[in-house]
């Protein structure tokens, strides 16, 4: 019996020592924090994506609290409404007109337009291949293929689309963190506006060789031929480089210019209808 | 017991199967001339289409101080300036000389002519004893002249040492520790007495008293060539190495030969080397001697192709790849260089530069399906700087170039020791080189 | 030029030709001296124990990737098998065949496949089946058959080993004929009794460069330094029990050791004290496979701060 006793001591007291040990620990080393920080952490997505420019989510909401605004700090994967509860944590106006933007491939090297020349033979990783040679397709501004992108993506918005071997993008998924546009070799992904009615107009090829040069290499490749800018009504599009770029704050989304590429350069998110004499115009 | 570096290393078989001959490769009717053949600011064209140039005329300057000049290896006109394909398949500018018929036969005359005077081992020191140093400098970076090993780091400036600065010891690299490649030791044997005697010149431009050509000792005949060349009057020894890859590393170099380690991130002149690549010396004493620029550099065709076509070729910089003497092997793996550190080529019809050592062709893929990593250790036992390429590797795969920067990944020297060890067959390498350009920013 | 057929990859270009499973491979031929003594001194038990432990590794690790993992099979890298053939000598061979197929099951399913399979496990596969079989059956992993030479059958005469019997002070380790113990001709599992052959089996793992000296070496000098301090004869504690074994070839493991050759030697002494403390003070009278595990769960601690030497001290950071 006595022993029974002992041990039930002995262990009582062993807990209640540790207990006081590290009770006293907590309370040595505690540190006061802003509650509102795990307030605004908790309303974060969680995915510590990076997306922001911060290390994390709690990284950006102690930014926020410790700037007592959201001014200049931006977490591109909330939506709206998150963002206007950080803000009401915060006692500041949300920010408004941050438009919401997605990542669009520019690039359009499927396998039919630009056939495989060479074979591969090492770590199935667009930056190790990018750092030896052009690709398995010739083209050294197109997209290598082998999927950094979709690894990077902490949203599962990227999929190789098995048949053009190309990156695609889910409208739905992608929280324009920029993960993807930062770790592509050849900076072929950007974030542009999700647009009005989500029509989108980009340029889909980062190929910045002359014409000739261009369609040896790849059949879809832009040439810089310039049509599509004369055809732009409101001025958006520019050739440098021989290469077309679509200014996304000015373009209209009226898809003239997709009808005039001829190598099929130009993608839209919308079905264009053929321009007929005096096409449709979008109204603004 | 031999001499060699202490840390790491491995014993690749060697295949140095070519020959040791150098055959003269006939000029080629058109040569592409990138502008960036060397380490550091693209050099900077003095001519322009349409231009008549003759063969050893300077045709792109200088822009910096580390930065080379190049020269016209044929006679021709300047057809254009544009975006030539390289090795890799991607676009560089270059400058493209385009040789008539008459322009290619007096050029091939010419230079018939030149070789002739030379291949005579007299040596004649009237003109290199009345040259000061800066003379000697001066003629080095008028010709063009890059560190021939591969690095491709310009002569004059690891020629010209700063005042108040002492290098003790000039080390020539005749090491060649790559398997396969030739053209090191085919220089070695064909012309030592001209090596020793671009010895002499840089000793005299950097007045550093002595001189150690170090190679391995799989180059006996070398070893014997050059040590007949000697001069007594000049403090310069060639010393044997014991054979283990990377011996040719500059760190494991100045080791195996001083005994000193150089720290990391510093230049071997921190411990008061200066390590030169032996057909650097060779071009050297052609600047001088002869007042040749760098126009044309011994490289070994070599690999999985009948014997009698794995030789050395006396070939003008610009020439396109396909135009050397050999047939491709079906499904095969082009490399640009030695098999461990050099590149592979996708693209043939791409220009020798200063830094083509070699073409290695080798059958088939050269890889077998990665396993996983079952902790050997065979990589850190491998790696000459005493690094942890599993775990490199793994912070590149992953992403954390941070912590790979903290593990050193900067030392890299990126000799594939690990990779050709691993057991498991993993692309050790590929993802450390990732590491090492990430971290960097 | 066809260029339809240009392969091109990051260099280096050449493979040194060695694999992960010609190592296993390496191993199992390493092993075949131990396992013909095993079979010459116990007969046809040993030999159904150990067809049984292969076949029961083999068929777990199948059927785990084919069903529950759903990737492609590994059994194609011998290391199930090799598993398999280390078990079977860390058991003494009559030990019921039920038994010997739940070691296998433990060794393969538990301590490696859960783990992630080759290359992921903590713990060495064969000596947690053995182990698991010593806590859960020690009257049954602790009787042996006494050797009897010639691969005649067991004679069903079973004994402690003699490890158990010095500590139970039935036997003067003074007295012990070293030369049996060398040859083999003293009770124990399958493949402890021969240190014989498990010296071979050594020199030749050194000879294909298959293993390092580091960590059997180390071990030995651990547990020799322990023994002089303790007053026993370190002869009889080397080639007694299964020290010899483990030392050459489950402490070598790759998965499970230390990656650096100053970790291999801190891992090595380490094992050889803990060891023979076991022995001399603790309630079992055989450490060696208590003292590997213990020791393969500190290696990614030696991995950690004992990092290969540089070839170079780092140069004073500049602040930037």
């Amino acid at each position: 019996m006595l022993l029974f006793l002992y041990s039930i001591l002995l262990l009582a007291g062993l807990g209640l020592a540790g207990a006081l040990v590290l009770y006293a620990t907590a309370r040595r080393f505690h540190i006061d924090e802003d509650p509102r920080i795990d307030t605004i952490t908790s309303l974060l997505p969680g995915a510590n994506c990076g997306g922001c420019g911060l290390k994390g989510c709690r990284d950006f909401a102690t930014q926020c609290v410790r700037q007592g605004s959201l001014d200049g700090i931006h977490c591109p994967v909330s939506s709206p409404a998150a963002i206007g509860e950080i803000a009401k944590v915060l006692g500041v106006e949300a920010v408004t007109g941050v438009e919401r933007r997605i990542a669009v491939l520019k690039c359009n090297g499927t396998c039919s337009a630009r056939p495989e020349l060479y074979t591969y033979d090492g770590a199935r990783s667009c930056a190790v291949m990018d750092a030896i040679a052009v690709g398995t397709r010739g083209c050294s501004y197109g997209c290598l293929g082998c999927g950094d992108c979709v690894a990077v993506c902490r949203f599962g918005a990227i999929s190789i689309n098995p048949e053009t071997m190309l990156p695609v993008v889910d409208a739905d998924k992608c929280t324009a963190c920029g993960a993807c546009t930062a770790e592509c070799p050849r900076h072929l992904l950007e974030l542009r506006p999700v647009g009005r009615r989500d029509r989108r107009v980009w340029v889909a090829c980062s190929n910045r060789e002359r014409g000739a040069v261009a369609r040896r290499v790849c059949q879809a490749a832009c040439i810089g031929c310039g049509k599509c800018a004369r055809e732009c009504p409101f001025g958006a599009i520019t050739v440098a480089d021989n290469l077309a770029y679509i200014n996304p704050d000015t373009c209209k989304a009226c898809g003239k210019c997709v009808g005039v590429c001829p190598t099929g350069a130009i993608h839209a998110t919308f079905t264009i209808v053929p321009p007929k004499p005096k096409a449709e115009t979008e109204k603004q | 017991m031999k001499h060699t570096f202490r840390k790491g290393g491995i014993h690749p078989d060697a295949h140095k199967t070519a020959s040791r001959r150098i055959l003269f490769q006939p000029l080629p009717l058109t040569a592409w001339l990138p502008l960036s053949q060397h380490i550091g600011a693209p050099s900077v064209p003095v001519v322009k289409k349409g231009d008549k140039v003759v063969r050893g005329q300077l045709i792109a300057e200088n822009s910096s101080f580390v930065s080379a000049g190049l020269h016209a290896p044929i006679s021709g006109t300047v057809s254009s300036i544009e975006p030539v394909v390289m090795p890799s398949g991607k676009p560089a500018q270059a400058i493209i000389i385009k040789a008539s018929d008459e322009e290619h036969a007096s050029d091939e005359a010419a230079r018939a002519a030149y070789w002739d005077t030379m291949i005579p081992n007299v040596t004649d020191r009237t003109l290199s004893e009345s040259l000061t140093s800066e003379e000697i400098v001066k003629r080095i970076l008028g010709a063009g002249i890059v560190g021939l090993g591969g690095a491709t780091f310009p002569s004059h400036v690891k020629l010209s040492l700063k005042p108040g600065i002492k290098a003790e010891i000039l080390i020539l690299n005749g090491c060649e520790c790559e398997p396969y490649l030739m053209c090191d030791d085919a220089l070695m044997c064909t012309w030592p007495a001209r090596i020793v005697e671009g010895v002499e010149l840089m000793m005299k431009a950097t007045g550093i008293p002595k001189a150690v050509i170090a190679l391995e000792d799989n180059k006996p005949e070398a070893a014997k060539a050059l040590r007949d060349a000697l001069d007594p009057a000049y403090d310069i020894s060639v010393m044997t190495l014991r054979t283990k890859y990377p011996q040719g590393g500059e760190k494991q170099l100045v080791e195996a030969v001083t005994g000193r380690r150089i720290a990391s991130g510093a230049l071997p002149l921190s411990v008061g080397a200066i390590v030169n690549n032996v057909a650097t010396a060779f071009a050297v004493w052609q600047a001088v001697a002869t007042g040749q620029p760098l126009i044309e550099r011994v490289v070994t065709v070599t690999g999985d192709i009948p014997a009698e076509q794995q030789c050395n070729y006396m070939t003008a910089i610009g020439t396109p790849l396909s135009e050397l003497p050999f047939t491709l092997p079906e499904e095969c793996r082009a490399i640009v260089g030695g098999p461990m550190m050099g590149r592979s080529a996708v693209r043939l019809d791409a220009p020798v530069m200063k830094g083509t050592s070699g073409l290695t062709l080798l059958k088939g893929k050269g890889r077998r399906q990665p396993q996983p990593c079952v902790r050997c250790g065979a990589c850190v036992d491998a790696c000459p700087m005493g690094l942890e390429p599993y775990l490199l590797s793994t912070y590149g795969r992953l992403r954390m170039f941070d912590e790979a920067r903290q593990a050193d990944v900067a030392d890299c020297l990126e000799c594939g020791a690990c990779s050709w060890s691993c057991p498991s067959s993993r692309p050790i390498l590929d993802y450390i080189r990732i590491a090492k350009q990430r971290s960097r920013k | 030029m066809n260029t339809n057929t240009m392969i091109f990859s990051p260099s280096p270009h050449l493979h040194t030709g060695r694999t992960t499973p010609g190592a296993m491979r390496h191993v199992l031929v390493a092993l075949i001296p131990s396992v013909a003594a095993a079979l010459y001194f116990f007969g046809l038990p040993a030999l159904e124990v150990l067809l049984v432990s292969i076949a029961a590794c083999v068929a777990t690790e199948w059927l785990i990737t084919r069903y529950m993992l759903r990737r492609p099979s590994t059994i194609a890298d011998c290391s199930a098998v090799l598993t398999g053939v280390l078990l079977a000598l860390n058991l003494p061979a009559n030990l019921p065949l039920w038994m010997v197929v739940a070691g296998s099951v433990m060794a393969i399913g538990i301590a490696k496949m859960a783990f992630g399979g080759l290359g992921c496990n903590i713990f060495n596969p064969a000596l947690v089946g053995r182990v698991f079989l010593l806590i859960s059956f020690p009257v049954a992993m602790t009787s042996w058959p006494l050797p009897s030479a010639g691969f005649g059958d067991a004679d069903g005469q079973t004994g402690a080993t003699l490890l158990s019997r010095i500590s139970e002070g039935a036997v003067d380790p003074a007295t012990v004929d070293s030369l049996q113990l060398f040859l083999g001709n003293i009770g124990g599992s399958m493949g402890e009794v021969s240190a014989l052959a498990i010296l071979i089996g050594f020199v030749y793992l050194l000879t294909v460069r298959v293993i390092k000296w580091h960590i059997p070496v180390a071990i030995a000098v651990g547990l020799v330094a322990v023994d002089l301090l303790a007053g026993y004869p370190p002869v009889v504690d080397l080639l007694s029990g299964g020290l010899l074994l483990g030392a050459v070839f489950m402490a070598t493991d790759y998965v499970t050791s230390p990656m650096t050759s100053r970790g291999m030697l801190l891992y090595g002494v380490l094992i050889g004290i803990i060891t023979a403390s076991i022995r001399r003070w603790g309630a079992y009278p055989e450490g060696m496979s208590f003292a590997i595990l213990i020791m393969n769960g500190a290696t990614p601690l030696i991995n950690r701060y004992i990092r290969p030497q540089r070839f170079s001290p780092r140069r004073k950071e500049v602040p930037a």
